[in-house]
């Protein structure tokens, strides 16, 4: 286990710091890696967990994301902005995962004894009628995310949850800065919609 | 400005993503507007109901050390990057980038070949006419044009004889 225990705030307020970690970690430092994993390695498991709904999965890819970041850690160009690079590359891991896991490829061995598949990423999550009967508003507010479309679910998690800059989720997602505007305010009133229905059916 | 334009800035807004020009203006309106007002604190709640309602899910200390234990089987490799093996990474480019530099380098040559040439010609031939001139006047010539062939490296320059044979002008003369 890491011995470092960094609040990612904390280490990243001098980006100084995250710098002198990446070029150590570029020859080779693996106590410079583990500094740059203990202050981004809670933000990118929860980005994937949003984007996936099961934490098995979220952790499988977390842990994916980081030995691929640590082996193409070289050709990261500009230190800096490195953090919207690590978050693309968890991003790849998570539309590659959702691929791979497409409804159709679930082999059947891969079903339980009702014959629905156990490993599709739907069905992992929790079922929408027991969260919203246990009123557990977290599952509801996660339900939600996850029922929002594509497009419109990776850029409410990355700016309202991950909290990162529009540039930032415009490198990321490789969009435009006024397409990532008008997708974030559109992601935050269907949201908005959704739960407020909720509220009120409750 | 108008609610509507207002409305589709508001969460940029909230974000501190608008230029400061741009949040002054939906600032004043909001101070105006009621409406969009209202509309702007109940985006707020929302965004601070949902955040303080995401599941957050903890950090195993077994990722770390799956990780580590896998890049421990890398350890003593650099991660990839362009000083290593960088020439066979993007071959086309190395190869445009050598061809290139070859081209750059044979003109250069060519160009101080070039150069010499034509300073070592100049020199033989300031001599040349001194000792045409001279051997109008004397046999002191052929000791100027020896000294001036040293002076030059003069590649066609031929070793001289006693007498001097200028090659421009036939036996007959």
């Amino acid at each position: 286990m890491s011995n470092i225990t960094l609040d990612p705030g904390e280490a990243l307020a001098d980006p100084t710091f995250l710098v002198s970690w990446i070029k150590k970690a570029k020859k080779g430092d693996l106590e410079s890696y583990q500094k740059i994993y203990d202050a981004f390695a809670r933000k990118v498991l929860n980005f994937i967990y949003r984007m996936v709904s099961s934490v098995e999965e979220a952790e499988d890819l977390t842990q994916e994301t980081f030995i691929a970041v640590y082996k193409k850690l070289g050709s990261l160009k500009d230190n800096d902005k490195f953090e919207p690079w690590l978050f693309r590359i968890a991003r790849n891991f998570v539309y590659q995962r959702y691929r791979a896991r497409s409804p159709a490829s679930v082999p059947i061995d891969a079903l339980d004894e009702e014959g629905k598949p156990v490993t599709q990423l739907i069905d992992q999550r929790k079922n929408p009628d027991e969260a919203y009967q246990a009123g557990e508003l977290e599952d509801v507010v996660q339900k939600e995310i996850d029922n929002l479309p594509e497009k419109y679910r990776e850029v409410f998690v990355l700016s309202a949850i991950q909290h990162l800059s529009y540039q930032e989720i415009a490198d990321i997602t490789d969009r435009s800065l006024p397409s990532i505007k008008t997708d974030i305010h559109r992601a935050r009133l269907e949201i908005r919609r959704r739960i407020k229905e909720y509220l009120k059916s409750g | 400005m108008d609610c509507k334009r207002c409305a589709e800035d508001l969460t940029a807004y909230l974000d501190g993503e608008l230029s400061p020009r741009r949040s002054a203006e939906i600032r004043a309106h909001l101070d105006a507007c009621n409406n969009c007002s209202k509309e702007m604190q109940d985006l707020a709640d929302s965004v601070s109901f949902i955040g303080s309602r995401t599941k957050e899910v903890p950090l195993k200390p077994e990722i770390w050390n799956n990780i580590r234990a896998q890049l421990s089987t890398l350890e003593g490799v650099q991660p990839s990057g362009f000083s290593q093996f960088w020439l066979w990474r993007w071959p086309k480019v190395t190869a445009t980038a050598l061809a290139t530099a070859s081209v750059l380098a044979l003109g250069f040559w060519g160009y101080l070949n070039y150069e010499q040439s034509q300073e070592s010609l100049r020199h033989y031939m300031d001599a040349y006419i001194t000792v045409r001139d001279s051997q109008l006047h004397g046999q002191e010539a052929s000791l100027a044009l020896a000294s001036a062939n040293s002076k030059t490296d003069n590649p066609f320059a031929e070793p001289l004889s006693d007498t001097y044979h200028n090659p421009f002008r036939s036996e007959d003369e």
